[in-house]
């Protein structure tokens, strides 16, 4: 098996992806998945059940973890954190799934979707409800779904996002806004 | 999801809607939809979702810290030496600025950090020589240099006098100063490079945005010498050549500009 330690292979491989090699996503992919899991099974073991989980600062923490930073740049974080903001997203929706299927859910765990609070009441209804909002979306708007996808579970700024998606930080910045106002509209419905 | 057909609709209309000012909202959307209500009522209540939405979705990004924008820079919540780093002030061509404070707790202290963005090869040597220079620039109206070095990552940096105030330009015409006034002030600056050339030192940018006025009306000219750190080969004397600019175009002295040696001259005192 491959004993190399992952902070080496991570960042050769995002090197080697943005340089165009498409491979070094295959292999960059499992590897940034663990990692996440890990995290978040972790967070979800030891947080008590009304902290909330925040996914962006797991990615983050990821890339703290997985990459050699001095040799990372900006570039490279963009697209990391762009690979991330996916896994990340069917991490916590698998998560969420069991835990909605265990009844019981002694360590239920919440996501903030916003400062206020909007869904305070509930738990991991919340972000299966986001799910499915931002699949619906992606039926006849995928690069908005995919932007939410980046912004929200990725944690990435409007102009690493722009990075990923290789459009202007205006065009992100203009097609956010009717994302999430129609987002809103869908989970706040009744 | 019914809306869906119509989305290519929306979006046009919707965007443009927030270009607007408030009051000229209603009248474009009537006129956008022309008389279609299941459009008008779509568009109506995706724009009030947006006014609800304010920071749906983006708690979370909130609170990461900054993109590295580049491979050696800090980030926020990191150290300096004794001094805590607290947020990016300033970026420009000689690097970034960042407001910090010593963490020691030996004393409070607020400092600007400038982190120097630099290719050449050498420059912390250099910029231990320089430094000892420029930290005997000693006048009320020259923002003090306290330290400097390089951090762990071989970033040089300095520490100078945080100054809270605002560039001259716009401080004359805030306070509408008189002629008298301004010129005042100008005998100011003038007073503070003269003492400076008087230690060999040039700032080869001055310019507005270097020289600050603080609330209590004290003038300050930042960033002594800094931009000729950023080139090579001035270590032995203080002349500004052309085809090295790391200086701000639209104040660049003609002198440096027509490739002139621009040496200063010590008057004995």
């Amino acid at each position: 098996m491959n004993t190399t330690p992952p902070i080496l292979n991570v960042t050769q491989l995002l090197q080697a992806w943005n340089a165009g090699d498409c491979a070094a996503l295959e292999q960059l992919i499992p590897l940034v998945h663990a990692e996440l899991h890990r995290l978040a099974a972790g967070y979800m073991r030891h947080q008590s059940p009304d902290q909330m989980l925040q996914a962006t600062a797991l990615v983050n923490e990821a890339w703290l973890k997985l990459i050699d930073w001095q040799a990372a740049t900006w570039q490279n974080r963009a697209h990391f954190f762009g690979v991330a903001a996916n896994l990340m997203r069917r991490i916590l929706i698998e998560e969420a799934r069991r835990q909605h299927a265990n009844k019981h859910g002694g360590n239920a765990f919440r996501i903030s979707l916003s400062e206020v609070e909007l869904f305070a009441q509930q738990k991991s209804h919340d972000l299966l409800a986001l799910d499915d909002a931002m699949q619906a979306l992606a039926q006849f708007d995928e690069r908005r779904s995919r932007i939410v996808e980046l912004r929200f579970f990725g944690g990435l700024s409007v102009e690493e996002t722009a990075e990923v998606l290789g459009v202007s930080p205006r065009t992100v910045a203009r097609e956010w806004r009717l994302a999430q106002a129609w987002l809103y509209r869908e989970l706040t419905k009744r | 999801m019914k809306q869906n057909h119509r989305w290519r609709e929306i979006e046009p209309i919707f965007d443009e809607i927030l270009e607007l000012p408030a009051p000229d909202r209603a009248a474009f959307l009537a006129q956008a939809c022309d008389g279609d209500q299941t459009l008008q009522h779509e568009v109506e209540s995706l724009l009030a979702a947006h006014q609800q939405a304010n920071g749906f979705l983006v708690a979370s990004t909130a609170k990461l810290p900054p993109v590295q924008t580049h491979p050696n820079s800090v980030t926020v919540a990191q150290r300096i030496g004794p001094y805590q780093l607290h947020r990016e002030i300033a970026q420009g061509g000689v690097g970034t600025v960042w407001l910090a404070a010593r963490a020691d707790e030996q004393y409070q202290q607020q400092v600007a950090i400038k982190l120097l963005k630099t290719e050449n090869p050498g420059i912390a040597q250099r910029l231990r020589h320089e430094r000892q220079i420029l930290a005997d620039l000693n006048h009320p109206n020259i923002a003090r240099l306290l330290d400097g070095g390089t951090t762990d990552s071989g970033q040089p940096y300095l520490v100078m006098e945080y100054i809270a105030g605002v560039p001259i330009d716009a401080y004359c015409r805030e306070q509408q100063l008189s002629l008298r006034e301004r010129l005042q002030l100008f005998r100011t600056v003038c007073a503070a490079v003269q003492y400076a050339h008087q230690h060999l030192i040039i700032h080869c940018d001055l310019k507005p945005a270097n020289i600050l006025v603080t609330a209590d009306g004290t003038l300050k000219l930042l960033d002594f010498g800094i931009a000729k750190l950023r080139q090579p080969d001035l270590s032995q004397s203080y002349q500004t050549q052309a085809g090295q600019t790391p200086m701000t175009p639209a104040s660049k002295p003609p002198t440096p500009l027509r490739n002139c040696r621009c040496n200063v001259v010590r008057c004995r005192d």
